[in-house]
C-alpha cells in the first residue's frame, strides 16, 4: 500500500482490537440511554442550561470510553456503525410492540388538565409552573385557564391543548392522559 | 511539536471528508426519523456519533492546525453540498428523500408508518404539539425529510401538493 494511502486507511491492529471498539461503543450507548431515562424525560427538551450542559459535557465525558486511544479511521468507522445498528434495533423494536414502546420510552404525561397544574405530577417529573408557563406562550396563550391540557411528551417537549378543540376522552389513545 | 507537514494535514483533510460521507450515508440508511430526536435513544445516538467519529477525523491529535484543517473541510464540503443542491434540485430530493405522508383524514397509514419506523404514539405527540387532540380532526400528517412530523388540522385552508396527494392514490 503506498503510504499516504495508510496514511489515510488506518485500521486496528487486530480483529480482536476492532470488536473491543464495538463491544465499548455498545456499552456506552446503552449506559447512557439508561442513565438519561432514568434522570426522566425533562432532560432531552434541554429546557435549561443545565440540562443542556449536562449533554455536551456527558457526549464528551464518554469519548475515551468508546474508542479509547485507537486514532484510525476504519476504528472510529467501526464505532459509529455499532451505534447506528443498535439505534436501528432500538426503533424497530418500538415500532413493532407498543408495549416495548411504553417500556422502553415511557408514557406522555398529563400536567395540566382543564386549566389546573397537577402538583403532584408536575413534582415528579422536575417540571416547574415557570417551564408550564413558557409552553402556552409558545403556543400563544398567557392564560392557565386557557390551557384545556398540557402534556408532558417523551421527547420532553410540552404539548398544549386550547380550551375549545374538540376532544373525545373515550378514544383509546386517550386512557393514559385520562385522569383517574 | 507542530504536526509533520503538508502530506499529514492532507490524510487529516480526507479521513475527515471520509467520515463525513460515512455518516451522512448511514444516517439516511436509517430513515429520516433519527434527526427528529424524538426518544432518548436518538438523543443518545446522536451525542455519540460525534464523539466516535472524533477521533478518527483528527488522528487523535489535538493541535490547533489539525482542528482548523479537519473543521475548514467540513464547512468547505457543507457549502459545495448545499451549492449543488440549489443547482441540482432533482438531487436534493434524490438524496434527502421525500416527504412520507403518515395519516390523511384522521386515519393512519400503517404501512408508511411502518417503513419509517414511527410509532402511533409519535404521530399523536406531533398532534398535541400542534394542538390538536383527535385524531377526528386530522387532515394529515407527514413527515418532512428533517425528520420532524407536520400537522395539517381539518379546518386549515390547504391545497394539497402533488407529491402527497400521490402518495395518498397509491395507497
Amino acid at each position: 500500500m503506498p503510504h499516504w494511502l495508510s496514511d489515510i486507511l488506518t485500521h486496528p491492529n487486530t480483529p480482536a482490537d476492532a470488536w473491543a471498539i464495538a463491544g465499548k461503543t455498545a456499552v456506552v450507548y446503552i449506559c447512557l440511554v439508561v442513565g438519561l431515562r432514568v434522570l426522566g424525560k425533562r432532560e432531552l427538551g434541554q429546557m435549561n442550561i443545565y440540562d443542556l450542559v449536562l449533554i455536551i459535557v456527558l457526549a464528551n465525558a464518554v469519548q475515551n470510553a468508546m474508542v479509547g486511544n485507537d486514532n484510525s479511521l476504519v476504528g472510529g468507522l467501526i464505532a459509529a456503525a455499532t451505534l447506528l445498528i443498535l439505534n436501528r434495533i432500538f426503533t424497530y423494536a418500538m415500532a413493532r410492540s407498543q408495549k416495548l414502546e411504553k417500556f422502553m420510552v415511557g408514557e406522555p404525561v398529563l400536567i395540566v388538565n382543564d386549566g389546573e397544574i397537577l402538583q403532584s405530577r408536575c413534582q415528579r417529573e422536575g417540571i416547574t409552573r415557570e417551564q408550564i408557563m413558557t409552553a402556552l406562550r409558545e403556543h400563544g396563550i398567557d392564560k392557565l385557564e386557557e390551557a384545556h391540557m398540557c402534556v408532558l411528551e417523551v421527547d420532553g417537549s410540552i404539548s398544549v391543548v386550547p380550551t375549545g378543540s374538540a376532544v373525545h376522552r373515550s378514544k383509546r389513545h386517550y386512557k393514559a392522559l385520562r385522569l383517574s | 511539536m507542530p504536526p509533520e507537514g503538508p502530506r499529514f494535514l492532507a490524510a487529516i483533510a480526507v479521513r475527515t471528508l471520509i467520515v463525513l460521507l460515512a455518516l451522512v450515508i448511514g444516517l439516511r440508511l436509517l430513515g429520516k426519523r433519527q434527526a427528529g430526536q424524538y426518544s432518548v435513544y436518538d438523543l443518545a445516538l446522536i451525542m455519540l456519533l460525534a464523539n466516535a467519529v472524533q477521533n478518527a477525523m483528527t488522528n487523535g491529535d489535538g493541535h490547533l492546525l489539525v482542528g482548523v484543517v479537519s473543521s475548514a473541510t467540513l464547512l468547505c464540503a457543507g457549502w459545495v453540498i448545499s451549492r449543488a443542491f440549489d443547482r441540482l434540485p432533482g438531487l436534493s430530493h434524490r438524496v434527502a428523500g421525500d416527504p412520507t405522508l403518515l395519516a390523511s383524514d384522521g386515519q393512519f397509514i400503517r404501512s408508511h408508518l411502518a417503513h419509517e419506523q414511527v410509532t402511533e404514539e409519535q404521530i399523536l405527540a406531533a398532534m398535541r404539539a400542534h394542538g390538536v387532540c383527535d385524531l377526528s380532526e386530522l387532515r394529515m400528517a407527514v413527515l418532512e425529510v428533517d425528520g420532524s412530523i407536520s400537522i395539517v388540522p381539518k379546518d386549515a385552508k390547504h391545497s394539497e401538493t402533488k407529491k402527497l396527494s400521490k402518495q395518498k392514490k397509491r395507497r
